[in-house]
């Protein structure tokens, strides 16, 4: 048992790195993003991907899905965009006899991975209805639940400058997401190397390295990893940290921040930390894991208030000020 | 498969917690020992303005106190770490990622897994049980001196410097004579112990007394004090006999005048006042064998009575009762010889209480000296500049002999016939101090004559029986005795003790009875010379 254990973690560890190398081929640099996005989609998770034009957040879920060998979907979200469009609708089909008949027609959502590309572009009600779908993974349409198939992986992309005619996702949305990632502008060797791929005759595309049944595989070893009771202690006491109102408290978040983390900032971090620490071989998750994955866990989960943003204290900054001087729960 | 792992893994994590405890025990009780013991240090520094000695309960009291504290420390700080701390402890050393502390929480949690999750945590226990295997307790945590330790040690040092510190401080205030205020309780005993003197005969009972000048628990200002005053106990008692050998003298002469009573006379003028009495009575028997009971010459029996007294003698009253003996033109009344038999009695036990004083004083002197309190001469009263006489020329040393280099003869004569209000202008008598010349022989009101006239008594009668000095001068003159030139040397040089310390400026008054009799006995002196 011990052995095949072992065994798995290294198969898991091989896939991993397949795919990020596979990825890595047409996405430049970002490899931590790139792993990350896999970790998400290892754990269930879903992925909010803010990054300024132009930068591949689109070409990145392209690539993944097909590395992946999955399902994928696209959706532009624009303001006129109706949930409807998402998940499908009821349409009237008539049979050859002339009986007419609704018929539930699936929408995009109906994928493996659905890519919400500038998913702060729709309204509200449309957002929601995507939401749904990634955190009951079934979507209801006519008077009947339509299960999603597995795995069921969104990547949501934002746009942080355009904010004109935008509806921000709200808090409750936000926390739909696992991570949120930032694609940050590539460095210039980076871009000769963007330049090199992107204006050669062919495109560079990435190649099948996992199927569907070896991702849910890896999902089961990921979520088998055990975790001590002190270092979920520790996870919860990051969470709490960045709770204004908290006894425990950061004096930061006491006076930057609007809002706390949520419940699921913890399994957030649990979950990454996971997968954090099979990749680092281990078969046990760790205080390091923790911190590695707090930032992408709870950056979207942390509201600031309108100090901090008069002060241009981003989440991240407090976030980094808390995992310093949080301290592991003694026994 | 969690049981495999869990001998080698608590091995480790036991002996590096057993480590660790030691480690902070030792830090932790040579810290608390090095406050603790510099805390004494201190102690002692401050106690040492308030003689606070630090007897044998109050070290045992300390003692046990800081015994008490190090085990609360040594239990505190050997069970605030357990077997998970040292885990964590020996991951930051080897940076096993929190390996063997999830390995003990693992252990010791009651919580079953089960399927892959169980293997999982196997497989994480076999991983922690396989590297801890090669890993020694003694390397990631050695046992080692602690720094505090080290001060601790220091800290003992110093205590013990300050010990021996403080100690020398306290030997050197006894020894070197640091005035501390003497409490009333000190003065009133060692007084009370000294002038029990006037009434002891024996000898050791006098060195039993003594001793207690040698008692380190009462204060030199004390001692001083009562030395002080059993001085002018001794020199009253001194006074007295002068007086009384004054009285016998002139008797001697009256009765060597006196038919029938030559011998008595004779006796006397030898001083040996016990025969004089034997022969009195022999007088008083053949007379009383001769008269009847009925030939009474008129003294009434109120005035025969009056002379039984328990007080001292004068010369005047001895002189008194030889008068009335002469007086008699009929044979002597024997109840005058009586009363003269009586006055004889009395000034014997003068004599006998002078020279028990003599003894105590020459004692009382020798404990005071080996004390640092040597007599207080006429030196110690301080110059002339001090007092109120004004005369610019030095006063004459009233006798050639050698060893009176020091004026205090003639220093003593005027000081003592100065008033205390009175400025003596030098030009009103001998300033050598001749009786002759010293016709307006002032009141003496002076506050510092107590003493003062008591040592020259003392000194006149020494004289007296000193053979060497020219005994035919039985004027009162001041003569330079033995004892006197050994006063003289051994106050010469002592400058311990400042002029405050005197009479003068201490304001005590002179008693009533004292201050009449050295009046009396200086007027009485003229009264000689003028016959």
């Amino acid at each position: 048992m011990t052995s095949g254990v072992e065994q798995q973690v290294r198969i898991f560890q091989d896939r991993f790195s397949q795919v990020v190398d596979e990825v890595s081929k047409v996405i430049v640099g970002n490899r931590e993003v790139i792993s990350n996005v896999l970790t998400c989609l290892l754990v269930r998770g879903h992925v909010l991907l803010e990054g300024i034009p132009g930068v591949g957040k689109t070409k990145l879920v392209q690539t993944l899905s097909d590395a992946t060998d999955l399902g994928f979907s696209r959706i532009q979200f624009t303001p006129d965009l109706m949930p409807g469009d998402i998940i499908g609708s009821n349409v009237v089909r008539e049979t050859d006899e002339g009986k007419k008949s609704f018929e539930f027609q699936r929408g995009p959502v109906f994928t493996n991975i659905l890519l919400a590309d500038e998913i702060n572009r729709a309204t509200p009600k449309t957002q929601s209805a995507l939401l749904e779908a990634m955190q009951e993974n079934s979507v209801s349409a006519g008077g009947s639940t339509h299960k999603l198939d597995q795995p069921f992986f969104v990547l949501a992309t934002q746009n942080p400058i355009e904010m004109e005619g935008t509806y921000p996702l709200p808090e409750a949305q936000m926390d739909r997401f696992l991570y949120k990632l930032r694609l940050d502008f590539p460095e210039a060797a980076d871009l000769l190397t963007i330049v090199e791929r992107t204006t050669q005759q062919d495109d560079l595309t990435a190649s099948h390295v996992l199927d569907k049944a070896e991702i849910l595989e890896m999902r089961e070893i990921a979520r088998a990893v055990p975790v001590a009771q002190p270092v979920m202690q520790y996870a919860i006491a990051i969470t709490l940290a960045t709770h204004p109102e908290s006894s425990e408290g950061h004096d930061l978040a006491k006076k930057y921040v609007r809002f706390g983390a949520s419940p699921r900032g913890v399994q957030s971090l649990i979950l990454g930390a996971k997968v954090n620490a099979l990749l680092n071989d281990r078969f046990h998750v760790s205080v390091d894991d923790i911190k590695a994955v707090s930032l992408p866990a709870l950056r979207h989960r942390v509201l600031v208030n309108f100090e901090a943003e008069a002060e241009r204290v981003d989440p991240d900054h407090i976030l980094e000020e808390i995992v310093r001087f949080v301290e592991l729960p003694k026994s | 498969m969690r049981l495999n792992s869990r001998p080698k893994i608590n091995q480790l994590v036991t002996h590096v917690a057993r480590n660790l405890k030691l480690n902070r025990a030792l830090g932790e009780l040579g810290f608390v020992l090095a406050t603790l013991l510099f805390a004494c240090s201190g102690l002692l520094v401050l106690l040492l303005p308030f003689n606070f000695n630090v007897s044998e309960w109050h070290l045992i009291g300390i003692i046990v106190s800081i015994i008490v504290v190090l085990v609360a420390v040594l239990y505190r700080s050997w069970s605030i770490i357990n077997d998970v701390d040292a885990a964590e402890f020996a991951d930051e050393r080897l940076g096993l990622k929190d390996e063997l502390r999830s390995a003990m929480w693992f252990l010791q949690s009651d919580k079953r897994l089960g399927g892959i999750e169980e293997a999982f945590v196997s497989t994480h226990l076999n991983r922690a049980a396989e590297k801890v295997k090669s890993i020694d307790a003694n390397v990631i945590a050695p046992v080692s001196f602690p720094q505090s330790g080290k001060v601790a040690g220091i800290a003992l040092v110093a205590l013990l410097i300050t010990w021996v510190g403080v100690s020398n401080i306290v030997v050197a205030k006894k020894s070197e004579l640091v005035l501390q205020s003497p409490s009333s309780i000190d003065v009133d005993a060692v007084t009370k112990t000294v002038a029990e003197l006037q009434d002891s005969s024996n000898v050791e009972e006098i060195n039993d007394a003594l001793a207690v000048l040698t008692r380190d628990d009462i204060s030199f200002k004390a001692k001083q004090q009562a030395l002080k005053k059993a001085r002018e106990i001794l020199d009253q008692i001194n006074m007295d006999a002068v007086m009384t050998r004054e009285g016998l003298s002139k008797l001697s002469k009256l009765l060597m005048e006196q038919d029938g009573f030559e011998g008595v006379g004779r006796a006397l003028e030898q001083g040996n006042i016990k025969e004089a009495i034997v022969l009195l009575k022999e007088k008083q028997e053949q007379i009383a064998a001769l008269a009847d009971g009925e030939q009474n010459l008129g003294i009434d029996d109120q005035q025969a009575g009056a002379t039984v007294r328990g007080e001292n003698i004068s010369s005047a009253e001895i002189g008194d009762a030889a008068r009335d003996l002469m007086n008699e033109t009929q044979p002597p009344d024997p109840r005058n010889i009586t009363r003269l038999i009586e006055n004889l009695e009395q000034a014997q036990q003068d004599m006998e209480s002078q020279e028990r004083a003599n003894t105590a004083a020459s004692r009382m002197e020798s404990a005071g000296e080996r004390i640092g309190m040597a007599q207080t001469g006429a030196a110690d009263y301080g110059g002339r500049s001090a007092t109120s006489d004004q005369a610019e020329a030095g006063n004459g040393t009233p006798s050639p002999d050698a060893g009176n280099n020091d004026m205090t003869g003639g220093s003593l004569f005027r000081r003592g016939s100065v008033t205390a209000t009175e400025e003596d202008q030098g030009d009103d008598g001998s300033s050598t101090g001749a009786p002759e010349g010293h016709a307006a022989a002032l009141a003496l009101e002076g506050r510092m004559t107590k003493r003062l006239d008591a040592v020259l008594r003392l000194e006149k009668t020494e004289v007296e029986g000193d053979e060497s000095i020219d005994s035919g001068d039985s004027d009162w003159e001041f003569q330079a005795s033995k004892q006197g030139k050994a006063r003289a040397e051994m106050v010469r040089g002592l400058d311990t003790i400042t002029y405050d310390e005197s009479d003068v400026i201490n304001g005590e008054f002179v008693s009533v009875e004292q201050r009449k009799s050295v009046q009396q006995y200086f007027l009485e002196i003229h009264e000689g010379n003028n016959r």
